[in-house]
């Protein structure tokens, strides 16, 4: 009797101490994991981008070309995201360092308070056109009055594009319906004549085209020559926290922009890796976008402006918004 | 007894309040009273401007019952005749497992493309998501018909097709209605996310909280949530009350 | 006393019924040379032991069955599926629970095309005759068994049939009610004098009703005899010729179970 109770207690302390082996075993490896494989100088840095969208070219061509490397920055994909909204959302969630998103959401939220983040460089500018409807007569924008007319979204740079536009033609808001499609319907409902016209960043105009949907009745150039398009923002606590790193950031997006700005066949190329979209669809939908790093104030002052007037952004002061908001200084030439 | 059903929503909303009030519900979570206030800038001043609750509710309200009257009309009968008869049952069946599993919104993309943004592709989805269970409800309650009644009907000599409309239909009615509920939630759910992406007349209650979205005004989104479900659960009230009033022999 | 007027309303001829059974594919053999005939007007009992096929027979002559070999007629013609001229009364009532009393009964009336209110005022009338009067618009959900039955049987009354089939009708009834059925049963055959063959477990219940007392053999059934009742309606049960007749045919029975042992 007393032989086996010492046996089975034997055994069990066994088992006890091939048990805390194991879980240490396991919390050490959990921990080697967690800091072993970046190497000893590289900063995680956790980015958001929009899916498929050709304007964040100079993402995809940093990290290809390992600009964010050579900056000793391991950057990580925090989210791909169906629409500026939800990156936003992620950043006021605190999900993400940097992002490359539309001036439209930044200076919504900013506006409304719900997200804290910088301007810290720009992506791109231009890049969008008013199509029509194949069998639409009109030369001219000013024949698009009485016409439904679809935006991307309320308050967005096309808005804001299509109001110009009708300013300029001497057509007023009233005289012409404006509704709210997603790009990818914008394209169906114009071949099927459902809409008259739309307003889309590329490469949607392209495609239109390209499908025999749509032609193009005007670029964003002729109405809003050089309008501020996608940013990168930083999440304001994370710049306070990592300023350094931001700024090499900055350095490798620059790098990575003026490639694409003396490349465009190679970045062409790049785009239809990038987003799966057709090569001749990528090229051709490049060479209407205008790849620049430097923001314009002047510009966003504009935009903040009428984003106040329709209620979009709290603030009255649009000048005040606007330099609150920008944070030039990690770009190449400031102090 | 009754008192009961009030307190817990007043409980939930009382908490609510506290906790957005004292910021614990993060950022963008509105307090009841801003959404009270949402509520009002919805009807008075419309989302977007001009385009009030009401317009978004009508037009939402037309997409709903077109497709979810296409889903009864198709639905029933063809659950009755499959009830009935279980070759046409079997020759059918395949194709309903294969197209049942499949979520309404994954046809979106195509119904655009096949119908573009008006009534016609909403319609579509929602008739879809109503579809299968108006029509496997149905097709139960057929097969759950005793069969002690229809030999009862044979021998009061009743026909095929009198049997069909005097002893399986009404039999299968519980069967039914139930199918109708399940039916007409599904639809509701699929309405909204069908309006996401665009609508041709501007006017839909998933149309009026995607601008809310866009534009960053948590108090009207919540508001139009409220909204939809507040009207989801008139319209489940009032079949219930339909139900009751077929169904009084129970 | 009442006897049948006329030939043989129903008759069958070495009727036999064999189910087969798709899954196990054991044959279940039911009915095995039955001989039986039945006059108009009559009133006969089948008893048999438990399972022994009464009810197949039942379903046989309703037409709800069709016979794997041998004859079965009806008024000289073959039987070849359900009809209003064989009525069925079910032990389940079968009534259906969508309809209204009034609707019950008047639903083989609609099939004869009548108008609404043809159908409920005759509908009413057999509602009368059954002792259900004023109970129209109650669904059958508020009924009680007993009410439930004789709804049934008005309802099956109201396509005025030339032969009631019973099957164990007052089986799921208390003992008063299944009594004062009894005597109600009774009562119409003698009012009407329709054809009536009713199934029964119970022997104490066929000598009550039956001019005729069919009994069946275990299964395979087939008619081992057929005993006469001339006793005088309406009957008594505490009668000496009542108890032997009844010792006579719980005898056969006993016998009949016996026999497989």
């Amino acid at each position: 009797m007393r032989t086996r109770t010492a046996r089975a207690s034997q055994a069990s302390r066994r088992h006890l101490v091939v048990c805390v082996a194991l879980i240490i075993g396991l919390c050490a490896s959990l921990a080697l994991a967690g800091c072993g494989t970046s190497a000893k100088t590289s900063k995680v840095v956790k980015v958001g981008y929009l899916r498929n969208d050709l304007h964040e070219l100079a993402y995809y061509v940093a990290s290809q070309k390992g600009y964010y490397k050579d900056q000793g920055l391991d950057v990580r994909e925090g989210g791909v995201f169906n629409a500026g909204p939800e990156e936003m959302s992620a950043f006021s969630a605190g999900q993400l360092d940097i992002g490359f998103v539309g001036t439209a959401p930044v200076m919504t939220f900013a506006g409304q308070g719900m997200a804290d983040v910088k301007i810290v460089a720009q992506a791109n500018m231009g890049g969008s056109s008013i199509i029509v409807r194949p069998g639409l007569d009109a030369p001219d924008v000013a024949a698009l009055k009485g016409r439904t007319i679809a935006i991307p979204g309320n308050a967005t740079v096309q808005d804001f594009l299509l109001r110009m536009a009708l300013e300029k033609a001497g057509v007023d808001q009233s005289e012409v319906r404006i509704i709210v499609v997603k790009p990818p319907e914008m394209l169906p409902a114009l071949a099927s004549g459902q809409i008259d016209a739309a307003v889309a960043w590329e490469p949607y105009p392209t495609m239109a085209v390209a499908q025999g949907s749509g032609r193009v009745l005007e670029t964003s150039e002729k109405i809003w020559p050089h309008h501020p398009c996608c940013m990168v923002i930083a999440d304001a606590k994370f710049l306070d926290e990592n300023p350094d790193v931001v700024k090499r950031f900055v350095a490798a997006h620059v790098k990575a922009t003026q490639y694409i700005q003396k490349n465009q066949l190679e970045a062409g190329d790049m785009a239809h890796l990038f987003t799966g979209q057709d090569t001749a669809v990528a090229r051709a939908a490049i060479k209407s976008i205008e790849f620049g790093f430097r923001p314009d104030i002047k510009k966003l002052e504009q935009y903040a402006t009428f984003m106040s007037q329709a209620g979009v952004i709290k603030d009255k002061n649009a000048g005040a918004f606007v330099r609150g908001l920008v944070d030039s200084s990690f770009l190449p030439g400031s102090p | 007894m009754k008192k009961w059903k009030i307190i817990s929503p007043l409980v939930a909303i009382g908490l609510w309040w506290l906790l957005a009030g004292l910021g614990l519900l993060g950022k963008g979570t509105p307090t009841p009273l801003a959404v009270v206030k949402g509520f009002g800038h919805l009807v008075m001043t419309g989302l977007p401007p001009g385009y009030h609750l009401q317009g978004h509710l009508a037009a939402s309200l037309v997409r709903v019952f077109t497709g979810f009257g296409i889903a009864l009309v198709v639905g029933v009968p063809l659950g009755i005749l499959m009830g009935y008869s279980s070759a046409l049952e079997t020759a059918v069946d395949p194709l309903v497992e294969v197209v049942r599993p499949v979520p309404p919104l994954a046809w979106l993309p195509l119904a655009v493309i096949w119908f573009g943004i008006g009534l016609a592709s909403s319609a579509f989805i929602i008739a879809l998501g109503a579809f299968f269970p108006i029509v496997l409800n149905t097709v139960s309650g057929v097969k759950s018909v005793d069969p002690r009644l229809v030999e009862a009907a044979q021998t009061l000599g009743a026909r095929d097709r009198t049997i069909l409309a005097r002893v399986l239909v009404p039999g299968a009615m519980p069967s039914i209605i139930t199918g109708v509920r399940i039916g007409m939630g599904i639809a509701w759910m699929s309405l909204i996310a069908a309006e996401l992406l665009g609508v041709r007349n501007g006017y839909g209650l998933g149309y009026m909280i995607m601008t809310a979205r866009d534009l960053a005004r948590n108090d009207l989104l919540v508001a139009g949530i409220v909204v939809i479900g507040f009207v989801a659960f008139l319209v489940d009230w009032f079949i219930r009350l339909l139900e009751k009033r077929l169904l009084r022999w129970r | 006393m009442k006897t049948g007027q006329g030939g043989p309303v129903l008759s069958m001829h070495d009727l036999s019924k064999t189910f087969i059974e798709k899954k196990s594919g054991e044959d279940l053999e039911v009915l095995r040379g039955v001989d039986v005939e039945i006059q108009a007007g009559s009133l006969t009992c089948v008893v048999g032991p438990s399972g022994c096929g009464k009810t197949t027979l039942l379903r046989l002559i309703g037409g709800l069955e069709s016979p794997t070999s041998g004859e079965l007629r009806f008024e000289g013609r073959p039987v070849t599926g359900p009809g209003p001229e064989r009525g069925m009364v079910f032990q389940e009532y079968a009534l259906f629970p969508w309809r209204t009393v009034c609707k019950n009964v008047s639903f083989g009336l609609e099939l004869e095309g009548m108008t609404r209110e043809e159908a409920r005022r005759k509908a009413d009338d057999y509602l009368e005759t059954v002792g259900l009067s004023g109970h129209d618009d109650l669904y059958p959900r508020e009924l009680s068994g007993g009410m439930k039955q004789r709804v049934a049987i008005a309802r099956t009354l109201a396509v005025e049939p030339k032969i009631l089939l019973m099957d164990e009708p007052f089986a799921s009834l208390d003992a008063q009610t299944r009594n004062v059925m009894q005597e109600f049963l009774v009562g119409l055959w003698r009012r009407t004098g329709t054809t009536i063959v009713f199934v029964t477990h119970s022997v104490d219940e066929a000598v009550y009703l039956g001019q005729d007392v069919i009994g069946l053999s275990r299964r395979p059934a087939k008619v081992v005899k057929r005993f006469e009742n001339t006793l005088p309606y309406p009957r008594n049960r505490t009668d000496m010729g009542f108890i032997e007749l009844r010792a006579k045919i719980l005898d056969y029975l006993t016998g009949e179970m016996e026999v497989e042992s």
